[in-house]
């Protein structure tokens, strides 16, 4: 399988240049997590949304704050809480006495940036309101569907350790994130910027984005998108990401294993990482560096291997060992 | 004696000796340590660093240990109780030369606990030892060893779990599989301190019912109890009283009537009249009972009757043989499909791999991911040939195989799974520049064509087969 239309070098430079102006706005904004910027802007190249998990103050918001100000779009922040109503992100209606009309009021989820914090501390009827518009960039408010401006993203976050009071995300809702990053400790180095950076004629704690500066404009992404999704994918990268997919439907210690969603997201997201590579076409390597992330929050550990301590990176660390890749 | 000699049944006579065991618990566990501490020391310093051997040398010498606990229960029994030191000075007695055989070739055997009293208590040799446990008969002493060879085993696992969970939740949590696996780790060695430590739990129950098995199996055969009532009436005060009764009861048998009238009769009038008494029928006659006795299955008899349907003996003997075989084997088989499943889960590193399910391993869905075909004996003569056909897809994928295949072959570890990138990863470590120079023109090309779909010229694909030939060709010289 090949693409009609590969796209041209200049165009392809230009989307290569951009994503990598957006990587780099970011990483100055957010230090000692390349890994997961990477992953952040290969998602937005291929048009995904993303599932961050880590501890409080590693700058999960802050990513994502730097993201949105980096794009020049509109980013909106919900805090979700177990109150919170599905018309509280996506809209209601409400009536006006003046006109004696019922008037759309549209909720924060109209953005291009979405930041979705601690998404599983609100029920499972709020989290399937963002279903829609997700999946569908679109929502619905009041028996009217209403188009979301693209490009839109949903970086969510959640904490991995306080489980108490939280409703874990459903498969179906975790299938909608292209893809799902581990934001771990810095290192030492890093966290000495970062402290020494932040504290620097700072007062408070508010999170300071000032020096991220706008290198995109919204158009701009969706013509980095149209790159993405127009690079060269060869027969046997594409085989190549299935038998990554279905692998781990038939593996020891998986209970559950990913769908075919897995395998669209798997090559739109190697697409991403092949562009922010320079790349014209999508190689194996792509695949392999970007499974992890794709496939760990959609397949579910047996209850041994939960109990033995496993993480799902475990498991994927050795069945990317096991699938022969492409030789011929 | 402290214990009732009376028949008793095995099981009741177990019972006994675990109530023995019970009340001189302290005495006969403190027994089995005076000989086992001495060994568990002493082997120390040589096996410090072997924990499986030294808990083999202590598990052999058991009947040693549990000698001297019989030792002491068998005096206690009969009233004395030795203390600690004199047991201790009476080491050499507990523990004669005819002890070695149960040290050696009868180690291994079901009937320890019942043969102990007999070849320490009695001393029979050779062939009196075995006529004498003939007579006697093992009993239960089998399921006795069967009970609590499980005692131990329940003690000890009980023990080790009762460690690895009252560790506290900060402490770092213990390895219970190198408790099993890993020779010379702390887990182990405690592991197997606790399987000492269940062996001394067990012996002295094990020892004291074999001893009440001994004991009520003599008192069944030989009338022990009787015995010993006539050696107590024996016993029994004698004095002026004791001889006032018997002369009164000499007395009165003297002065009962009819003793005169029976001196009066002949032998041959005295015949005659108890066999007329005898006949009486308070003393005789004859009666008729009719019970139900289980005398075989009708169809086997009449089976036997008919001799037309009988099998063959010869037949049947081939028959049972074969059964036999086969059961035999399947037994074998299971045994070994058992350890190996046994050695997979505890002999090391948890494995994982493909789950054995109906849809079979994970495998490739299209004609492009089969697996790639074995490199041809001339690659650059292949590649040249591919080039000619135009294939230059085909060419430089043989190209890529066989440098991979020649790192493999300089011993690079090159997984089936690792990409191109990580091919090259692995080559800049360990390889000459110039190679590497051709792997990574090779690798770009490789690219460009298979998954760029981008056009490459021929010729400088034969001149990379070129280069790479006359670097095997050298190296084949070097």
């Amino acid at each position: 399988m090949s693409t009609a239309n590969p796209p041209s070098a200049e165009r392809l430079e230009a989307a290569r240049d951009a994503l990598g102006r957006i990587e780099q706005a970011v990483n100055r904004a957010v230090i000692g997590q390349r890994q997961v910027v990477r992953e952040v802007v290969v998602a937005l190249a291929a048009a995904g949304h993303v599932l961050l998990e880590g501890l409080p103050g590693m700058g999960k918001t802050l990513l994502v704050r730097a993201l949105a100000q980096a794009l020049g779009g509109r980013f909106a922040r919900v805090q979700f809480t177990p109150d919170l109503m599905p018309a509280d992100i996506t809209g209601h209606a409400v009536f006006d006495m003046k006109s004696e009309a019922f008037h759309i009021r549209r909720g924060p989820i109209f953005c291009n940036v979405l930041l979705g914090d601690e998404i599983n501390r609100a029920p499972a009827k709020t989290q399937a309101a963002m279903l829609e518009a997700m999946q569908e960039q679109q929502v619905t408010v009041e028996g009217q569907s209403l188009a979301l401006a693209p490009p839109f993203v949903v970086l969510a976050t959640q904490n991995p350790i306080e489980q108490e009071g939280t409703y874990p995300l459903p498969l179906a809702q975790l299938d909608r994130f292209l893809l799902k990053s581990y934001i771990d400790y810095p290192g030492a180095d890093d966290e000495l910027t970062v402290v020494r950076t932040v504290t620097a004629g700072a007062v408070g704690d508010a999170l300071d984005v000032s020096a991220v500066e706008r290198v995109l404009e919204p158009e701009q992404v969706l013509a980095v998108q149209a790159t993405a999704a127009a690079l060269t994918l060869d027969d046997a990268v594409l085989d190549y990401a299935l038998r990554l997919v279905r692998a781990t439907r038939d593996w020891q210690g998986l209970d559950s294993g990913a769908g075919t969603r897995a395998a669209v997201a798997l090559v739109r997201a190697a697409r991403g990482h092949a562009l922010l590579a320079g790349q014209s076409f999508v190689s194996p390597d792509d695949v392999k560096a970007m499974a992890p992330a794709v496939l760990r929050h959609r397949v579910r550990l047996g209850a041994e291997l939960e109990i033995e301590g496993y993480r799902p990176d475990d498991v994927l660390t050795e069945l990317l060992a096991a699938v022969d890749a492409p030789r011929a | 004696m402290t214990i009732s000699a009376r028949p008793r049944s095995p099981w009741e006579s177990m019972d006994l000796g675990f109530a023995l065991a019970r009340t001189w618990l302290g005495r006969l566990w403190l027994c089995w340590w005076l000989a086992a501490a001495p060994v568990a020391l002493l082997s120390l310093p040589v096996l410090h660093q072997r924990p499986d051997l030294w808990l083999l040398l202590l598990w052999w010498c058991k009947p040693a240990f549990e000698a001297v606990t019989l030792f002491w229960l068998s005096r206690a029994v009969f009233g004395e109780q030795p203390g600690l030191g004199a047991t201790a000075r009476s080491l050499p007695q507990a523990l004669p030369p005819r002890l070695w055989p149960q040290l050696l070739w009868r180690r291994i055997g079901m009937g320890r606990s019942f043969s102990m009293p007999v070849t320490l208590l009695e001393a029979p040799r050779g062939a009196a030892r075995r006529q004498r446990l003939q007579v006697l008969g093992t009993g239960a002493a089998g399921w006795l060893t069967l009970v609590c060879v499980h005692l131990e085993a329940i003690l000890w696992l009980s023990g080790v779990l009762l460690l690895a969970f009252l560790v506290p939740a900060g402490l770092p949590a213990p390895d219970l599989q190198a408790a099993f696996t890993e020779t010379g780790s702390a887990p182990y060695w405690a592991a197997n301190l606790l399987v000492v430590l269940a062996m001394s739990v067990v012996a002295p129950f094990y020892v004291a019912a074999g001893f009440a098995l001994y004991l009520g199996r003599r008192t069944e055969l030989e009338a022990w109890d009787l015995e010993l009532a006539f050696r107590r009436r024996h016993a029994a005060p004698r004095g002026p009283r004791a001889r006032a009764i018997a002369a009164a009861m000499l007395l009165t048998a003297l002065l009962l009537p009819g003793t005169g009238a029976a001196a009066a009769m002949t032998p041959a009038e005295a015949k005659a009249r108890i066999e007329a008494i005898l006949a009486q029928p308070d003393f005789g006659g004859t009666r008729e009972e009719r019970v139900w006795v289980y005398v075989g299955d009708d169809s086997a008899s009449s089976a036997d009757d008919d001799g037309a349907t009988a099998l063959p003996a010869w037949l049947i003997q081939g028959l049972a043989t074969l059964a036999k075989w086969v059961l035999v084997i399947a037994t074998a088989w299971a045994l070994i499909v058992l350890t190996l499943h046994l050695l997979r889960e505890f002999g090391g590193p948890r494995r994982r791999g493909r789950r054995p399910t109906s849809t079979g391993p994970p495998g490739p869905v299209a004609q492009t991911s089969a697996p790639a075909e074995p490199l041809p004996a001339n690659v650059p003569a292949a590649v040249h040939e591919l080039l000619a056909a135009r294939d230059v897809r085909g060419a430089l994928g043989l190209l890529y195989r066989a440098q991979v295949a020649q790192l493999r072959a300089r011993g690079l570890e090159l997984a089936d799974s690792a990409t191109e990138s990580e091919c090259l990863r692995a080559a800049r470590a360990r390889t000459e520049p110039q190679a590497l120079t051709r792997l990574e023109r090779t690798v770009r090309l490789w690219q460009a064509v298979a998954y760029g779909h981008q056009p490459v010229d021929t010729d400088s694909v034969a001149a990379l087969t070129r280069a790479s030939d006359s670097a095997s060709a050298d190296d084949g010289h070097g």
